[in-house]
């Protein structure tokens, strides 16, 4: 670790000593672990409020307002996008006053009318075209495969795992069923066999991501201690070099 | 003091009034008590203490009607000597009178009538009936009243004429007729009898109805335009007054159209015995029977009056007769005269129906016998033993139970010959006859007719009816009025379930249902049962977390405490999946600057810092500008901390700041860049001209957008390249989705953490894939690392600690699944040994 | 709510989605502004969302001390952390040096920390997944991570061989068997958010209130 200086070696401390804090819940919950987590909350919090009012809405809304003349104000352009927003803005906070709350109704419909739209827009044309198409093209590359090096066992396995964990994966969360005699409700023998599949294929794929996770976090544990390391070294430099 | 209720209202009344001070209706009954009364006289007369005040309320009414029609009292008096007034009914009295009368006067006057004769000697005339003063029924005062108005009032009082009783009949002057019913009876039958009825007939009315008795005045009730069924009629003449035509002949001539054979035949009845009969059954027929051929003497019995209070009686014992009318419809509205007192036990005074015209009227009291062949039928509604309930006539007259006791006198009237219409309309087996006077034991009380008793309110049935004490009450046990005393019961009625009259179905139930039943049973009786309450909870020790840390903690720790190299042995195969990465970067031009999009949270930075880096370093090395984004406020942050490793900030790298609206942004963004994020983030307080846009310098730089390295960028297709750094899944999801139909064509590549790499790869995997590079975990960090610089940094300083973690997390899977493996081959082995040592 | 304003809201959310929808497909110029309008709106509101947000976190800690409810101390801390943050954040900006200190010595350690005992959870979570459970699901799930894991870290105790055939096995797990499950998830992650949001402009589901 580079030469500190004073503040940045308090500063030091001070993340070592809340590294410390957090990592005593390996024993159990405990004050510390608490009053770390209650300060990262505060912190987090503030952060990202002042963030928000210097990144967005600063420039975006409050900084035209005042740089503007009141006739500049009322151009079109600036009633569009500087008086509504405003006027928008007004509405939601009056949505915290129980009296007020329903006058908040239209700015949320525009939020998330317009986000609505936008997880639409980009599910139909992000996802579910391109991953369909991609799902009959792994039955191609069966014939025309990019890598010529595959051998073609790997080739047919590719062609026939992957639309197979595919199909299989959405079968699975198919829940429609036939309501028997006996009043149970089973799905067709197909459905079945094929949402067996794909629940297996559903546990793998979420078994590579559970090793994934725990290799990221063992990552992270690791740069914790060296950290942890770092400052002991640091520290104990200071002591002993005076 | 006593307070007695008023049976019309049910208002409380001083015990000596007479009539109620709220309704005006008559509280002491109508049969005077001039006397001992006899049997019949008993039924109606009033207790003790009320027949005096019935007494005194049935003479103050009578009284008032003898006073308008202005009749000289002496001749009630006269009337109330001849007969005992509790021996016989007035009308035998007067019927007894009259025969006396006719005796004298037949000799004298044989071509006058004798209602003319009665007229000419009104001192022969009988006495009312009621000799009292104020006692004169309502009905009957009303019709005189009427009769007064009508016909010039006489010069002199109105002789004592019998048929003078259908005009009191008609004015409402009371003289012993009681039922209302049989008077509007008597109406329509009078005018059928018109045609019937002859001059001798008229004759003989006119002697019988003499010897009723100087009827008094009218009792000034004008009635008639209360009563319902007077409402048509002319207005009443003077209270009390009579209405007798101006000559005694003019009525005759009326009278003497009507014939009245069954009168002439009745003249040939022999006397009726006076054990037999009731005097209120008897008929005018049958009081003509009385005429001169027959002589009917009343028995003089002791204690016992006779009857009285027929309007045709001669020398009647005057009944008392309740100053003010009994019923609320027959209050008049003029003051009431005194009525002629009723003798005691005579049949109570009826009240008219609606009086017909005069000239009716004057048929009417011409006919004698049509108004005394309905006099059967007052017998036929008195019973004979009339106990319960107490009867109109007995309420009227302030009685509670009409009286029985006639005194043996025989009020019979079945002698009497009757014509047919007037047999037939005697009533059941066991009613008096023609000519049968009634016992006074079987007197019954005389009741209204239903027609009237429909007018009459309720609540006059109160006031006989004996009141239950208050503790006497039962007590009202159940339900919302549970407490309270004299409310009805609604147990019996309301509360008590009683059986469904109707057959129940048969209920099918299937096996499914019973099951279900028997569920949602069984959970009703868990809700019902006590459960202990819930022992504190054992507090255990985590030992099994508390290895696994202390296994972790170690193996990532003592290689890094340690410096040691024991995964030494860096990877010699590089993933696939690098090379096309690696590809991507070194294919980028450098006048233009690539976007980089740091979207992790601090957490991850960690990992991604040590993947990111090497990354981020080929790119500063190959001297492509920089220009950071962020949809997380610490993004921006993150960037700079590892971003300052490599390069200076508006030299290498920039920063556009925070894009706040999660795809929303990455849209306005995608489409807009510059007013998405219009101002940046750590912009340089001192800035070289080199770092500002051409153009700019010497201007204030309050915005990234002035900078050199992002020249003249206006949309994301002109970022060379989108990068995005991320650790979950969904923001990795997004920049896929929204950003490249924004790109034209331009690379997307990612820098994942090894947990979101699975759900990222199928954007990779495809002929034409959104992402074109993925590099991800920390194998790939250290061989970029090493790719880049020929060595390893902080990868290196982390790989050992890296991999003893990940070998001490594959021991614990290991041992766990062994134990597992284990203990489950162990259970089955049990189950199996049992199973077999069972068998 | 009476049922015009009702409606009302329904209509904006309607319209302004269809608006940002359109433009996904159809490339003409008033959709195209009416569309970049209508998220520069929802950016701005989203903004102020968030500060509304954070006097929320305010208001919520701040009665909890008042009624001293269990745990109050911890929220006087926040209070005071929060406001100390915000009240530098607006004096000296988000990216001066002390707000860049305040991240890197209190706010990154933390949240480090914090994700560096995931570790330990995931290692306690698989130990006692691969005791208690043993249907087939379970095994390819622990069987996969196993053999990822096993594959990612070449083991000085494996030869070479061992370590390629290994690593081989890894990347068909991650590449081929995970990607089609993976792909699977995706598709029906895209499909319930289209759903989803069908249903919010069809104003079907009415999230921002009646």
């Amino acid at each position: 670790m580079t030469e500190l200086s004073g503040l940045d070696l308090v500063g030091t401390l001070i993340a070592a000593l809340l590294t410390v804090m957090v990592l005593t819940y390996i024993i159990g919950d405990n004050f510390l672990f608490r009053l770390a987590t209650y300060i990262f909350i505060g912190v987090a919090a503030g952060y990202a409020g002042s963030v928000a009012a210097h990144s967005v809405l600063g420039p975006g809304l409050f900084s035209p307002l005042l740089d503007s003349s009141l006739q500049e104000i009322f151009e079109s352009t600036n009633i569009i996008n500087l008086l509504i927003p405003c006027l928008m803005i007004l509405l939601l906070t009056l949505k915290i006053f129980p009296g007020g709350a329903r006058y908040g109704g239209l700015p949320m419909a525009i939020l998330v009318g317009v986000g609505a739209a936008v997880v639409v827009g980009g599910g139909i044309t992000g996802t579910l075209i391109p991953q369909s198409l991609s799902a009959t093209e792994t039955v191609d590359s069966l014939l025309q495969s990019s890598n010529a090096e595959e051998p073609i066992f790997e080739r047919l396995i590719y062609a026939v795992v992957m639309p197979l964990g595919t199909i299989s994966t959405l079968i699975y969360f198919r829940f429609s069923a036939k309501r028997e005699l006996s009043g149970e409700a089973r799905r067709p023998f197909i459905t079945s066999v094929l949402a067996a599949v794909g629940k297996f294929f559903i546990a793998a794929t979420f078994g590579v991501m559970y090793a994934g996770a725990l290799a990221s976090s063992i990552v992270i544990l690791a740069e914790r201690f060296k950290f942890l390391k770092d400052v002991l070294t640091m520290l104990a430099d200071k002591l002993v070099g005076g | 003091m006593a307070e007695i209720r008023c049976p019309m209202c049910s208002q409380p009344n001083p015990e000596d009034a007479e009539v109620c001070v709220s309704c005006h209706a008559r509280l002491k009954p109508l049969i005077a008590n001039n006397g001992p009364s006899s049997a019949a006289d008993d039924r109606l007369e009033t207790p003790a203490p009320q027949a005096d005040s019935g007494a005194a309320q049935g003479s103050d009414w009578l009284s008032r009607m003898r006073s308008g029609a202005a009749e000289p009292e002496a001749r009630d008096e006269e009337q109330s000597e001849n007969i005992t007034p509790d021996a016989t009914p007035d009308w035998l009295g007067r019927l007894r009178d009259t025969q006396a009368r006719q005796a004298d006067q037949q000799a004298e006057q044989e071509t006058e009538p004798d209602w003319a004769a009665q007229r000419a000697s009104p001192e022969d005339s009988q006495p009312a009936p009621d000799a009292q003063e104020g006692e004169v029924p309502d009905w009957l005062a009303r019709i005189r009243q009427r009769e007064s108005e009508e016909i010039v009032a006489q010069p002199e009082a109105p002789e004592i004429d019998d048929v003078d009783w259908r005009s009191r009949l008609g004015q409402g002057d009371s003289a012993g007729v009681e039922d209302v019913e049989i008077s509007a009876r008597l109406m329509g039958q009078m005018e059928e009898a018109e045609a019937d009825l002859g001059s001798e007939s008229d004759q003989a009315a006119l002697e019988f109805s003499q010897s009723a008795g100087d009827e008094p005045a009218s009792a000034g009730i004008d009635d008639r335009q209360e009563l319902p069924f007077m409402a048509e009629e002319p207005s009443s003449p003077a209270s009390g007054e009579y209405d007798y035509p101006e000559e005694p002949g003019a009525l005759d001539a009326d009278v003497s159209e009507v014939e009245l054979p069954w009168l002439a035949s009745a003249e040939s009845q022999p006397e009726p015995s006076p054990d037999e009969g009731d005097s209120s059954g008897l008929a005018a027929g049958e009081a003509a029977a009385f005429s001169e051929d027959l002589e009917f003497e009343w028995p003089e019995v002791e204690g016992l009056d006779k009857p009285s209070g027929m309007p045709w009686e001669g020398g009647a014992v005057a009944h008392e007769v309740p100053e003010e009318p009994a019923f609320d419809w027959l209050e008049s509205s003029e003051p009431q005269q005194s009525a002629p007192p009723m003798d005691e036990g005579a049949l109570p005074r009826e009240e008219p129906e609606v009086a017909p015209a005069k000239s009716a009227e004057e048929r009417i009291f011409g006919v004698e016998l049509g108004l005394d062949a309905d006099v059967p039928e007052v017998a036929e509604h008195v019973p004979p033993e009339a106990v319960e309930p107490p009867s109109t006539s007995a309420l009227i007259l302030g009685e509670e139970q009409p009286p029985t006791d006639t005194g043996g006198v025989d009020l019979s009237l079945d002698d009497i010959d009757l014509p047919d219409w007037l047999a037939d309309m005697q009533g059941p087996a066991g009613a008096p006859g023609r000519g049968e006077i009634v016992d006074d034991a079987a007197l019954a009380p005389a009741t209204l007719p239903s027609w009237l008793e429909a007018m009459r309110p309720v609540d006059s049935f109160r006031s006989v009816m004996d009141g239950e004490s208050a503790d006497s009450q039962a007590v009202e046990s159940a339900g919302p009025l549970a407490g309270l005393r004299g409310v009805l019961m609604a147990e019996p009625v309301v509360a008590m379930p009683h059986p469904a009259t109707i057959g129940s179905a048969g209920l099918e139930v299937t096996e499914r249902q019973f099951a279900q039943a028997e569920i949602l049973q069984h959970i009703l009786v868990e809700e019902e049962r006590e459960f202990p309450p819930a022992q504190p909870a054992r507090t255990s020790l985590p030992l099994l977390r508390w290895i696994i840390s202390i296994v972790l903690v170690l193996s990532v720790a003592m290689p890094t405490f340690l410096p040691s190299i024991f995964f030494g042995v860096f990877p010699k195969k590089l993933f696939p999946d690098f090379s096309k990465f690696i590809a991507v970067v070194e294919s980028l031009p450098t006048d233009a600057p690539a976007l980089v999009v740091f979207d992790y949270p601090p957490g991850y930075n960690g990992e991604l810092s040590t993947i990111a880096g090497p990354f981020l370093e080929h790119l500063v090395r190959r001297g492509v500008p920089i220009a950071t984004l962020s949809t997380t406020p610490t993004g921006p942050l993150l960037a700079e901390a590892i971003l300052s490793k490599y390069g200076e900030n508006w030299t290498n790298y920039i920063h556009l700041g925070y894009l706040s609206g999660g795809p929303t942004a990455v849209q306005v963004f995608a489409a807009a860049p510059r007013s998405a994020v219009p101002r940046g983030f750590k912009i340089p307080t001192t800035l070289q001209d080199a770092q500002i846009k051409d153009g700019l310098q010497g201007e204030r730089i309050n915005s990234a957008w002035q900078s050199k390295l992002l020249g003249d960028v206006e949309r994301l297709s002109d970022f060379s390249m989108v990068a995005v750094i991320t650790a979950g899944p969904e923001s990795a999801r997004t920049w896929a989705e929204q950003a490249p139909n924004w790109m034209d064509g331009k690379p997307l590549i990612m820098v994942l953490s090894a947990g979101a790499e699975p759900l990222v790869r199928p954007y990779h995997e495809s002929t034409n894939p959104q992402v074109q590079g993925i590099i991800a975990g920390m194998p790939t960090a250290v061989g970029y690392e090493l790719y880049i610089n020929g060595q390893t940094h902080a990868a290196e300083n982390r790989w050992d600690a890296f991999g003893f973690g990940m070998f001490s997390v594959l021991l614990i899977l290991l041992v766990g699944g062994l134990y597992g493996l284990g203990r489950g081959l162990w259970r089955l082995g049990m189950r199996t040994t049992r199973g077999g040592v069972d068998d | 709510m009476k049922l015009g304003a009702h409606l009302v809201w329904a209509v904006v959310a309607g319209a302004a989605g269809l608006f940002v929808l359109l433009g996904y497909f159809i490339d003409y110029e008033i959709i195209v502004a009416m569309r970049l309008v209508l998220m520069r709106w929802a950016v701005l509101i989203a903004a102020w969302a968030l500060m509304l947000g954070i006097v929320n976190i305010l208001y919520v800690h701040f009665i909890k001390v008042q009624d001293m409810e269990p745990g109050w101390p911890y929220s006087i801390v926040l209070m005071l952390a929060l406001i100390a943050t915000v009240i530098f954040g607006f004096l000296f900006r988000p990216d001066s040096e002390i707000m860049v200190m305040v991240f890197n010595y209190i706010h990154l350690p933390i949240e480090t920390s914090l994700m560096a005992l995931l570790p330990i959870t995931l290692a306690v979570a698989g130990f006692r997944l691969v005791i208690q459970k043993r249907d087939w699901a379970s095994m390819a799930f622990a069987g996969a991570a196993f053999f990822v894991l096993l594959g990612t870290v070449q083991w000085p105790f494996f030869s070479d061989d061992m370590f390629e055939n290994l690593s081989g096995l890894r990347e068909w797990l991650v590449q081929v068997l995970a990607s089609g499950g993976a792909r699977g998830i995706l598709l029906g992650v895209a499909l319930g958010a289209i759903v989803t949001g069908l249903r919010v402009l069809l104003a079907v589901d009415r999230p921002y209130g009646d």
